[in-house]
């Protein structure tokens, strides 16, 4: 398939997230709004991976998000939600001169935005019984497709208590059978 | 906010404050102009809006005499209309946003309709703020007491307050939720790491 | 309740001062009766103004024009300044009269947003009349559509797009029911039939003549042209 080359402006956060996936960012720091401003004008923004001391996990791949909605937190601090529309490869990234990255990257395509048709099984009865109990979550997403096992699969990887190194490791890994295996093994409860 | 899942956060970098508009300064001198058409306040202002309306609206007009013409139109508003400008309702960028966001508008319908109606104040009021009076100050109030909280927390957590909502579960928390020892939870993970990594061909750590 | 609201993208268009007077006018109606719009509207507006005030995102827009910052550099600000503050005139808000508009003998109070517009004459057609806005956005028409109780639109869809925003009243379609304030914008996509069992008054906007899909409403096609 043909894609396009990409240039996008650069967001690093310790949030790993994967196409489909939404989150909520609050957005303090002036270089950031900028961010914000000219990612709403444009096309969205890249999330690079970075561990919790704000340095860099890898700058090979990168998150691309959209901005779709925004409100002003109860402390006055812009939220805005993001949707990641797909995964990118960083080919380069320059500092433009008002002090923000930009990358040039490539799409690529990944398991999760295929769809995967399933009769509830056991990973979206349990993940559809997290979003009930969780108000942001189930606010977040306006449409749970708790029927399509890849999307299922990809907010369970979002949602997994492992370090964000290791998260890293399901944007390289390209086989759907395999990652699903994976995260069975951890969430079935009786095990085969 | 969160019942099940921590709400953990975190800065992404330290603010830079180098960037940062002065707000009270130009807030002051938009009141000096309004109450007392101080000149030199106003001179003060042309000097900070007046090339960045030029730049803003040479991007958006064709040739450098309409972008100035914005630039005229829009800072001789502010020496009239500066009496409408109230602080307790926004801040002055907004306002001034609004001035040269309606001069814009008014000037392109007139260059491409020849219409010369000036609709935009009805439609963006440059008067009174879009919040309506009581929900800025509900916000307000808020913010305020907010605000003093978080200014009381050392540094560090200031900054944890300030960063984004991280909804990954902890360990515990996907054991409760699955119903699993957490000894289980612990082992089942670091199995599929290392099946994970076996697949990715680096298996040898 | 008011349910039906612009769309994110619209808002900040809107912010932008990008969209065309109708549809301005017509999100500012509904932000003035709606105070959740109104806060987002609010919201952005100081976001984008900050930005566009920040001097790093300004310099975005010379990176290779190296013609403009000389051209900057030579104009001559202050001159410019000291002509303005010459004048000591202060502007003076014209005393807001309350406009109205009267169909067929029911008076409405015109939206702040329409004060300053021109208006057509007003026609009928059985329960309905229309007054046209005199706008001059060439596709784009605009006018003001009063249907009487128990009157409706016949059912049509449109080749583009098709916003109504509810100034007073109530009807319903297929869809629902709309009350004052709802902002209802509709694309080709849609079809729908609008009936008031009790009377209202919309806003509307459409940049295409409507086409009617039922078997005799197809004859009666110039009420199109005649509502939109």
């Amino acid at each position: 398939m043909n894609k396009h080359n990409l240039k996008l402006p650069v967001f690093p956060l310790p949030v790993f997230i994967l196409p489909g996936g939404i989150t909520r960012l609050r957005v303090f720091e002036p270089r950031y709004l900028t961010l914000v401003k000219v990612a709403s004008k444009e096309h969205g923004f890249l999330i690079i991976l970075t561990n919790n001391d704000a340095e860099p996990v890898q700058s090979k791949w990168g998150s691309w998000v959209e901005i779709i909605n925004f409100d002003k937190g109860e402390d006055g601090v812009l939220e805005i939600d993001v949707k990641c529309r797909a995964l990118v490869k960083i080919k380069s990234i320059n500092i433009d001169n008002d002090k923000l990255q930009y990358a040039n990257a490539l799409e690529i395509e990944h398991w999760s935005q295929k769809p995967v048709a399933n009769a509830a099984d056991e990973l979206s009865e349990s993940l559809q019984h997290v979003y009930e109990n969780n108000a942001l979550l189930y606010d977040l997403y306006t449409e749970k497709p708790f029927q399509n096992t890849s999307w299922v699969i990809a907010r369970w990887i979002e949602l997994l208590p492992i370090s964000l190194s290791d998260k890293i490791k399901f944007f390289r890994q390209h086989n759907f059978e395999d990652v699903k295996n994976i995260v069975q093994s951890i969430i079935t409860k009786h095990q085969k | 906010m969160q019942t099940n899942l921590r709400s953990k956060v975190t800065n992404a970098k330290p603010s830079i404050m180098s960037d940062k508009i002065d707000h009270p300064q130009l807030c002051q001198w938009l009141n000096a102009v309004a109450t007392s058409r101080d000149k030199q306040a106003f001179t003060h202002l042309f000097q900070f809006f007046g090339p960045k309306i030029q730049r803003i609206a040479r991007n958006r007009f064709p040739n450098e005499a309409q972008a100035s013409e914005v630039v005229q139109e829009t800072m001789s508003n502010v020496w009239r209309k500066a009496h409408l400008f109230n602080k307790d309702k926004g801040a002055a960028t907004t306002w001034v946003y609004t001035v040269m966001r309606n001069v814009t508008f008014d000037m392109l319908r007139k260059i491409k309709g020849n219409k010369e109606d000036n609709l935009s104040d009805d439609i963006w009021p440059v008067a009174e703020s879009m919040v309506s009076e009581n929900e800025s100050f509900d916000d307000h109030l808020e913010s305020k007491q907010l605000l003093h909280v978080i200014e009381k927390l050392p540094e560090a957590q200031q900054q944890v307050v300030k960063g984004f909502y991280f909804m990954e579960m902890s360990q515990e928390q996907l054991a409760v939720h699955l119903n699993l020892p957490l000894g289980t939870i612990k082992s089942r993970l670091r199995l599929a790491l290392a099946k994970l990594k076996m697949q990715l061909g680096e298996g040898h750590d | 309740m008011i349910k039906h609201h612009p769309t994110f993208e619209l808002i900040q268009s809107f912010v932008n001062g990008d969209l065309p007077a109708s549809l301005s006018a017509g999100i500012a109606i509904h932000a003035d009766m709606c105070p959740k719009c109104q806060k987002q509207i609010a919201q952005l507006t100081d976001q984008v103004a900050e930005a566009s005030f920040e001097e790093a995102f300004l310099d975005r827009f010379i990176v290779d024009d190296s013609e403009d910052v000389n051209v900057l550099a030579e104009f001559d600000f202050d001159v410019m300044a000291e002509q303005i503050t010459a004048s000591n005139e202060v502007f003076v808000a014209n005393e807001q009269l309350d406009k109205t508009i009267v169909f067929n003998d029911k008076t409405y109070k015109l939206p702040r947003a329409l004060q300053s517009m021109v208006m057509g004459k007003t026609s009928h057609i059985g329960k309905l009349s229309r007054a046209r806005i005199q706008l001059d956005e060439n596709e784009i028409h605009t006018s003001l559509l009063q249907i009487e109780a128990g009157g409706s639109v016949p059912e049509h869809t449109h080749k583009g797009f098709e916003l109504t925003v509810l100034l007073d009243g109530s009807f319903h379609d297929e869809q629902g029911e709309y009350v004052k304030g709802d902002f209802i914008m509709l694309d080709g996509s849609h079809q729908h039939h609008p009936i008031s069992d009790n009377g209202c008054l919309c806003y509307t906007v459409a940049n295409d003549a409507l086409h009617f899909t039922q078997g005799i409403n197809k004859l009666l096609n110039p009420i199109g042209s005649f509502i939109y």
